[in-house]
């Protein structure tokens, strides 16, 4: 249950279909833990609080139904998981870890994650995205921290539960950040009659001088 | 066929070529319907037509036709449609496809592309020679002054519209294993042996259709791999369609090649459409490709000669009359005279009269052409003179006549004859087309039996091949092509089939290229009289390039810009390598030896709007918004950009203008509550036990003492010791800290204790995590802030007996988690209100709410200007400008004495340690009514002295005080600490100077001691 005195960074938005091409929606809440640590420390502690192996090599992570670890430097990593799970999963985290040098930090509002499915959604994102997102070189279990447009995301690449064929890809988005964003897709998507949005960025300006 | 062929106009020919005869379009030049067909461009559509002379030349406004059939055509440059907003200019109308309702016009003219008034410059072409331009500039004073308009108005290209563009634009990234630019044999060869690996590959082909030459050459009995040219370019079409990893980009040009094999590629994607069929496509797009291996097929570009009276509309590329003729089905002219220095133009002739044309002559500059073709001319029955020059042309808007002469190295040695014609086809060989190849890096080499410059060493993964490599057979082309793919995408890891060993003959269907250059040809007219274009664009003539070398001006690259030649949007594709031979005629040097210019993107011109792509207007920049934006927007606030972020500057209300809802704003935070959203300050989480030491070394003041539940404000200094943030950061426990800075200044801090972590003390244990958006921060200060604090929270005591000033408290507001800090920007009782962000907008309504009965009062940026100016708190970036040092503000307070940090040393350099530096003060006006304008200079004296009164200094904040009553200022004075109380002087542009007195920067301190 959501508290619904909580407001997601999207909520003023619908999610956006464009054929059996892109379908764009914000997957609101979700919980999000910042953690750094030796890889070595960090290991066996993350194993047995989340059940997930930690990913040592770049551009990869270790992607569960329910929780999601992806690496981000040689001592830091993301943990996506459930809306509601992430102030558990730091509390145990941080505890396990006291021994070691550690920051482990909820940043579920600090973020939030957008959803992208459909045929087109590699081509659509090579507008935006300058990494390789061929399949042979972004997969599902592939996650990196990179740029969209003019804004820094983490970008996941999954099993989607609703389609064999495609994966799910999943950006990871600061808040202040993701209007923009959902706007820039979709006019990345327009080329798929993607329905146009307008920033609720564009507001009167008053500046000095 | 069901559709019936329409009618077809004059000089179209009844079948042939890559148009479609049922499918007739119309369209208008110069405000007259024409019509063409499906697959042609404007240029080919107006030749059926029989119109040569489409537009005015850059400089003397001289009559231009079709030179070149592509790309390479440097004078017919049109203008597409006439809206305001939608219309392009310099667009080559041998590119722009014809499409429905397509509306051209010429440009560069007036009052009309026939009676151009502008041609006046022709006549005066012996006052405007080279270098004109730059003469202006050294001439007598003012001459450039005096030239400019008329320069710009007479010479040019098309106007820019005046309306935005509406249109939308893309970028595409891409990475590939194999790159191949161009489509011709060679390229087709490539790309289908790469694609045979497995290995992504894309093909990039400028204009419509793949198959380069092969659909501008007779096929006669041409054969690849043991097809006809056109057979074999559909089967290689149809195998790459079959792979999956191939991508076919037509109409896709290669703009520029940067370093690591990135590419730029051009690509139009509706351009040739009719508006109504562009569905949702952007107009153009910009592919950023980032290639393992690049294969260049880019071909050969045809020179024209450079010889009196060249440039008349009718004159054209000996390869562009093919052109026409085999790719357009247009048969560009009746009676043709081919003048060439090569073998290669002499097959114009027999095509042109194998389609009914007559041939007047072939006018040959050398004594020996191929035997074949000689044969092949006698049978037809063509004149032919070997050892000949054209000495002269006739005709204003199409060629009429020419007038031959025999010519050895001494000049024109015989009577010269007048031939009629009303084409001339000319061939001054062929150059590979190296412009990709010099952009990447790639040196080039001069060859002599080509009488060009060919590829010569590569600097990246590139292989040029085929005629861009100066292998002009179509056996070398294919062969070439197919190893250069195969071994490009095994060196990409793909493992590319052999050979196909069944693959059939190879061969050329004409005799093979032999040239021999000539590069200024002689004329027997007084050289006064002669003008021998070499830049048909840019209207630079030979004499042009002999006047640069007699003005010192003879290096090539010099030559180049002292004449305009190769520049433009042109950039000398037909011909850069004819200046470079005039030049070496001159010089009296090897053409090797005088080099070429360099070749830089784009190839050609490309768009604005697809170097920008869908960055642009709305989404140009994120504008990042808090949480409580919505509010703010409902509620009258009026915002301004601060690191990227929107934040509400003032909130109005109906009626009242911006300095109104300052006022009250401001009066409702001194003697109510006022409540600002802070979420943008910029926050830090630190931890690790070496954190308090790491703080310790970052901030100018002591850290070593804080207590955990206490905070402290912070000023941070760089290396040379100036200030560059500050913010209050707070102590959460023993190894963890909650930093917070300044809102533009977030993103730098954070990289700032990441690179000081990272490369000075990487021994310190201590993590840095951002927590910026994770809190939404709503501050609420003003006397009556307690009673509503004492509402507001769960389970922390609110009574500022108990919860002090600089010190903070964990705890909740009706359940949801929130940390609050007692600190204060405005000299008020505030407490900084944190909670998670998804709260934020309800934390902000209930503050509204359970505040609204102690007239609570939500403030922007500018009220928190104001209330912190009145306590003489600095804002980094208004007050300091990355010159100032914690002293310099009168914040020596906070440098430590006794520990190091950053910056520490510089403090204490002479020039940091002397006390005439620019120091904080207050200024109070002698007129309380009078706002200085921030910025304003301060002078010593009450009047304008000479010598000129010496500026002492500036204003950096100004504001009329609603709670003093009267104005205040903030300005850095020389020496200002020292001058309390010092009537100094505020200088203003066009009235006289306003004096001031000099005070401490705490008005309110003032305001206290009054009371």
């Amino acid at each position: 249950m959501i508290d619904e005195r909580r407001v997601s960074p999207l909520a003023h938005r619908e999610p956006l279909h464009a054929g059996d091409f892109a379908h764009l929606a914000e997957d609101a809440f979700r919980g999000i833990v910042s953690v750094r640590a030796a890889p070595i420390h960090l290991a066996a502690p993350l194993q047995a609080v989340t059940g997930r192996t930690l990913p040592i090599r770049a551009g990869h992570a270790d992607l569960g139904r329910r929780c999601a670890v992806l690496w981000l430097g040689p001592d830091e990593w993301a943990i996506i998981t459930a809306p509601d799970a992430a102030a558990g999963i730091a509390q145990d985290l941080s505890q396990a870890l006291a021994p070691y040098h550690h920051q482990v930090v909820d940043v579920s509002d600090y973020n939030t994650v957008l959803t992208l499915r459909g045929s087109a959604v590699r081509e659509l994102l090579a507008k935006l995205i300058t990494i390789d997102l061929h399949p042979r070189h972004f997969t599902r279990s592939n996650g990196v921290a990179t740029l969209c447009g003019k804004a820094q995301i983490w970008l996941i690449c999954r099993e989607d539960e609703k389609s064999a064929r495609e994966p799910l890809f999943e950006i990871v988005v600061r808040r202040s950040m993701a209007d923009y964003l959902w706007c820039l897709i979709a006019d990345a998507g327009r080329e798929w009659a993607m329905p146009p949005q307008e920033p609720i960025g564009q507001v009167p300006l008053h500046m000095p001088g | 066929m069901s559709a019936q062929p329409a009618r077809l106009s004059q000089n179209r020919l009844s079948q042939g070529g890559l148009i479609d005869r049922t499918q007739p379009i119309t369209f208008s030049f110069d405000g007259k319907r024409y019509q063409g067909f499906a697959g042609d461009t404007l240029a080919s559509a107006l030749l059926a037509n029989g119109v040569h002379h489409v537009a005015r030349s850059f400089k003397y406004h001289r009559p231009r036709g079709f030179m070149g059939a592509g790309p390479e055509d440097p004078g017919a440059l049109v203008r597409i449609g006439s809206d305001p907003a939608t219309m392009v200019v310099n667009q080559r109308a041998t590119e722009v496809e014809l499409h429905e309702g397509l509306e051209a016009f010429p440009q560069n003219c007036w009052p009309s592309l026939r009676f151009d008034i502008g041609v006046v410059n022709d006549l005066m072409h012996r006052f405007l020679p080279a270098g004109f331009y730059y003469k202006t500039f050294m001439g007598p004073p003012g001459s450039w002054m005096f030239f400019e308009p008329f320069i710009r108005r007479a010479a040019g290209l098309g106007p820019a519209p005046s309306a935005p563009d509406p249109a939308r634009y893309e970028h595409m990234n891409r990475h590939c294993e194999v790159l191949v630019i161009g489509s011709g044999p060679a390229g087709l060869a490539a790309a289908r042996q790469a694609a045979r690996s497995g290995a992504r590959v894309i093909l990039a082909e400028e204009s419509a259709a793949c198959g380069g030459r092969i659909f501008a050459e007779a096929e006669g009995d041409a054969l690849i791999e043991g097809l006809a040219p056109r057979a074999w370019c559909t089967r290689v079409l149809e195998e790459l369609a079959d792979h999956p990893d191939v991508t076919l980009l037509t109409r896709t040009s290669a703009s520029g090649y940067y370093a690591q094999n990135w590419l730029t590629l051009f690509e139009n994607c509706t351009d040739h459409l009719p508006p109504s069929q562009a569905g949702n496509l952007p107009r153009h797009r910009l592919w950023r490709v980032r290639a393992q291996q690049v294969v260049l097929a880019t071909g050969a570009i045809e020179r024209p000669l450079v010889f009196n009276g060249n440039d008349r509309p009718g004159i054209m590329l000996a390869s562009a009359a093919r052109t026409w003729l085999h790719r357009y089905g247009v048969r560009p002219g009746e009676n043709a005279v081919i003048f060439a220095n090569n073998d290669d133009a002499w097959r114009s002739a027999f095509d042109l009269h194998d389609v009914g044309a007559r041939i007047a002559a072939i006018i040959d500059t050398r004594p020996d052409p191929a035997p074949a073709h000689r044969e092949a001319a006698q049978a037809r029955g063509i004149p032919v003179r070997l050892g000949a020059t054209i000495v002269a042309t006739r005709g204003r808007r199409r060629i009429r006549s020419i007038d031959v002469a025999a010519f050895d190295a001494g000049g024109v040695t015989g009577k010269p004859e007048r031939i009629a014609c009303d084409l001339l086809c000319v061939s001054g060989g062929w150059s590979p087309n190296v412009a990709l190849f010099s952009q990447s890096g790639g040196s080039l080499r001069h060859d002599e039996a080509l009488a060009s410059f060919v590829p010569d060493e590569a600097r990246q993964e590139v292989v040029p091949v085929g005629a861009c490599a100066g292998a002009f057979s179509l056996e070398e082309a294919v062969s070439g092509g197919r190893e250069a793919g195969r071994a490009a995408a095994q060196a990409a890891g793909f493992v590319a089939s052999a050979t196909d060993p069944a693959a059939g003959e190879t061969r050329d269907g004409a005799p093979p290229y032999r040239v021999a250059p000539a590069w200024e040809l002689p004329s027997n007219r007084p050289k006064s009289r002669i003008r021998a274009f070499v830049d048909h664009q840019n209207d630079v003539t030979a004499k042009d390039l002999h006047l640069a070398v007699r003005e010192g001006y003879g290096a090539v690259e010099h030559a180049k810009r002292y004449t305009t030649t190769g520049m433009g949007t042109d950039q000398g594709k037909t011909v850069g390598v004819n200046a470079i031979g005039v030049l070496s005629g001159v010089l009296d040097k090897p053409i090797g030896e005088i080099g070429v210019t360099t070749f830089r993107p784009p190839w050609k011109p490309i768009s604005f709007g697809a170097v920008a792509g869908q960055h642009v207007g709305a989404l140009f920049h994120p504008r990042r918004t808090t949480a409580m934006h919505d509010w703010h927007v409902a509620n009258g606030a009026v915002f301004e950009i601060v690191g990227d972020w929107l934040r509400a500057r003032v909130y109005r209300q109906p009626g009242e203008d911006f300095e109104a809802a300052l006022q009250r704003e401001c009066r409702a935070a001194r003697n109510a509550i006022g409540v600002l959203d802070a979420s943008t300050l910029g926050k830090i989480d630190i931890r690790g036990k070496d954190a308090r030491v790491f703080l310790n070394r970052i901030y100018s003041n002591a850290w070593m003492k804080l207590e955990p539940g206490r905070c402290r404000y912070g000023l941070m200094t760089n290396e040379d010791g100036m200030v560059f943030d500050d913010g209050v950061t707070a102590c959460l426990g023993d190894d963890h800290f909650h930093m917070t800075t300044t809102t533009g200044g977030a993103a730098r801090v954070l990289a700032w204790l990441e690179e000081y972590h990272q490369t000075e003390w990487p021994d310190l244990e201590v993590f840095m995590t951002s927590v910026t958006e994770q809190w939404a921060v709503a501050s609420i200060c003003g006397p009556r802030a307690p009673e509503l604090a004492a509402d507001l929270f769960d389970d922390i005591d609110a009574d500022p007996e108990r919860f002090p000033f600089m010190s903070h408290a964990s705890g909740h507001i009706d359940g949801v988690p929130a940390r609050v800090f007692r600190v204060s920007f405005t000299g008020e009782i505030s407490y900084e209100i944190n909670v998670p962000a998804s709260y934020g907008l309800w934390l902000w309504r209930t503050l509204m709410e359970r505040g609204a009965p102690y007239g609570i009062t939500p403030y922007g940026t500018e009220g928190m200007h104001l209330l912190r100016a009145e306590k003489g708190f600095i804002i980094v970036g208004q007050e300091t400008d990355g010159t100032l040092t914690p002293v310099d503000l009168g914040m020596g307070w906070a440098v430590k004495k006794n520990a190091d940090f950053i910056g520490k040393r510089s403090l204490t350099r002479s020039d940091t340690a002397r006390d005439d530096r620019l120091q904080l003060v207050g200024l109070l006006t002698a007129d309380p009514a009078f706002v200085i304008p921030e910025g304003s200079q301060i002078i010593a004296s009450a009047r304008e002295q000479s010598p000129r009164t010496p500026m002492i200094g500036h204003v950096t904040s100004s504001y009329f005080s609603p709670t003093l009553g009267r104005s205040i200022a903030l300005a850095l004075v020389a020496g200002g600490h020292g001058r309390m109380g010092e009537r100094i002087h505020v200088a203003r542009a066009g009235a006289d100077p306003v004096p001031a007195t000099i005070t401490g920067t705490d008005f309110l301190a003032g305001l206290k001691d009054a009371s």
